[in-house]
């Protein structure tokens, strides 16, 4: 059964890009990760223009995380002094993104860039995920986190504490400088508009191992900041490009809810280092693909430049 | 008397159905639709040709849809990534192109194809389109490095089923004819012209043409025409249907699992 997009310009398979959203929502309920980065790049896959693809996950993301950061909300795992602050940066950095779109895509090479920006992306997570797994599966169990706590960045966190404006964020209970989280909301609000993503990997790690959040903290204040970032990404995509289709978005909301709770329901049942080697490899795997479309020769030289559908 | 009118009518109708087909050199031109709505369902869709034509000629279709320019990238290898090195835009040339004839092209003189606009490598497309550089050194492109993008953009729009040749797509049946157009999903919008060509021992004997035009309707014209002219509004909208779908899908499952799942958490996964 097809449906025809009004903003993408053309006719879509309902159930393959349900289905998309589905595998994708089955993936962020069996692992608690966010589906954005792989979603963007599934859908350029199978057709859809980049900036469409892009822009029309932002909005899914919004229908996504708003109920989950309401219960997290609610749970008091959300520090919105910390999330407003990061949001002062989230929200210039998706302006911003949202006119580099623009440019980029007059220019014609907005699909170049962000098929780079994803490879690099892809492949740092994914190399991450894996070693980090089998490291886990050789035995450091337990300890893996606080290793990594204690260890990691302790030259890169005295430069954090060196800088100014140095603030106290009661909830989460951490001292930080207002100027590196505004700095890591500009870059999550950046790659949000550029990519379509909410930025969850990047940002709850960095709010974990660099800030020293506690992990439930670091996880709702994320989605509380997800929420706003993509509200302002959509809305910025579609003042300045065009490119949102609701449809589309819709359509990807409906399969991801549905496969998110199959996912959540299958975790309960796997191991937990098990899935996450092979959520790695899938990673590692659309990281391949998008790599080959860069590296090998393309079969036309001549191509329709990507321009994001609209007549 | 009334049995006389009754014959005498029932006589001039039976003269003017059965008198029709006898005007041979007669070339008709009628369609299945008026109009190809873009709906929620279109997926592409089909015109049926079809009319009189005059005895033992050849019958060629034409279908011409407005122009709409087309940007293009010549991909190139920089060190080991292939991306793309130059920008054009092409203009002048239609979106939709495609020629159906129930004989070969061939027997067409290249006077007769120049008039009819009519040949086998889409001359009479490509003579009047213009392919204009971006970027550092805009320009007109002429000669061999315009028609390696005109040849590209040619390459595409076949593979898209905008562009077609199709000898042979015109079947006659005595002094009839019928025709399938196929027209993929993206075909473009604006009124199309479909001309039909009735060619006799190399000469034109008769010729007509009829309009048709391609519109969004519905939602996908609510949609377009909103996000093209009220952005603004478009995108309000589109925050605010993600937030009402997010909540509201959100609730149903949270019943569902605490129903027959028996789960109390409302931390499902999230992204």
């Amino acid at each position: 059964m097809s449906i025809y997009l009004a903003i993408a310009g053309m006719p879509v398979n309902i159930f393959l890009i349900m289905g998309l959203g589905g595998v994708v929502g089955v993936l962020s309920g069996l692992f608690g990760v966010g589906g954005g980065f792989l979603l963007t790049p599934l859908l350029i896959m199978f057709g859809i223009p980049p900036a469409v693809a892009a822009a029309s996950d932002s909005n899914q993301i919004v229908a996504a995380s708003c109920s989950g950061a309401l219960a997290h909300k609610r749970l008091g795992n959300v520090d919105v002094k910390m999330g407003a602050t990061f949001l002062v940066g989230g929200i210039i950095g998706g302006t911003v993104g949202a006119q580099l779109v623009k440019v980029l895509r007059n220019l014609g090479n907005y699909d170049f860039a962000v098929t780079c920006l994803y490879v690099v992306m892809l492949a740092s997570i994914g190399g991450f995920m894996f070693f980090e797994s089998i490291n886990a599966l050789k035995g450091k169990k337990d300890n893996n986190a606080e290793e990594i706590k204690d260890k990691k960045p302790s030259g890169f966190k005295k430069f954090l504490q060196s800088l100014p404006l140095q603030t106290e964020f009661k909830v989460s209970g951490v001292r930080a400088s207002i100027i590196f989280v505004v700095g890591l909301g500009f870059i999550v609000g950046l790659l949000a508009a550029l990519m379509g993503v909410g930025g969850g990997f990047i940002t709850v790690p960095a709010m974990i191992y660099l800030l020293g959040m506690p992990t439930m903290a670091a996880i709702g204040t994320d989605l509380f900041q997800i929420v706003f970032t993509s509200m302002n990404v959509t809305f910025q995509q579609a003042i300045t490009n065009h490119t949102v289709d609701i449809v589309l978005a819709v359509l990807i909301f409906c399969g991801s809810t549905i496969g998110a709770q199959v996912g959540a329901k299958l975790s309960k049942k796997l191991k937990a280092e098990q899935i996450r080697i092979l959520l790695s490899l899938i990673v590692l795997l659309v990281m391949v693909k998008m790599l080959l479309a860069l590296v090998c020769t393309p079969e036309q030289m001549i191509t329709l430049t990507q321009s994001g559908g609209g007549h | 008397m009334k049995k006389i009118c009754f014959v005498i009518l029932i006589s001039v109708f039976l003269f003017l159905t059965l008198a029709v087909p006898s005007f041979a050199e007669e070339l008709t031109l009628f369609t299945d639709k008026d109009s190809i709505d873009v709906d929620m369902r279109f997926n592409g869709s089909k015109v049926l040709i079809s009319g009189q034509a005059p005895e033992n000629s050849n019958i060629y279709v034409k279908f011409l849809s407005p122009e709409k320019s087309v940007s293009l990238s010549k991909m190139g290898k920089k060190v080991v990534l292939w991306m793309a090195v130059e920008n054009v835009t092409v203009e002048g040339i239609p979106g939709m192109f495609q020629i159906l004839s129930s004989g070969p092209i061939d027997d067409l003189n290249s006077d007769l194809q120049a008039r009819m606009g009519i040949d086998k490598n889409y001359k009479s497309v490509l003579s009047k389109a213009k392919v204009l550089r971006h970027g550092d050194n805009p320009g007109e492109l002429t000669g061999d490095q315009a028609e390696n993008f005109l040849n590209g953009l040619i390459n595409i729009n076949q593979e898209k089923g905008l562009y077609c040749i199709d000898e042979g797509g015109v079947i006659k049946k005595g002094n009839s004819y019928e025709a399938n157009l196929n027209i993929p999903a993206d075909i473009p919008r604006g009124i199309s012209t479909i001309e039909v060509y009735a060619v006799k021992n190399g000469e034109i004997i008769a010729q007509t043409s009829k309009t048709i035009a391609a519109s969004p309707i519905g939602i996908v014209q609510t949609l377009s025409q909103m996000a093209r002219d009220n952005a603004f509004i478009y995108g309000i909208c589109a925050v605010g249907i993600a937030l009402g779908t997010g909540l509201l899908i959100s609730t149903v499952f949270r019943k569902i699992n605490q129903i027959v799942f028996k789960e109390e958490s409302d931390l499902g996964a999230h992204h």
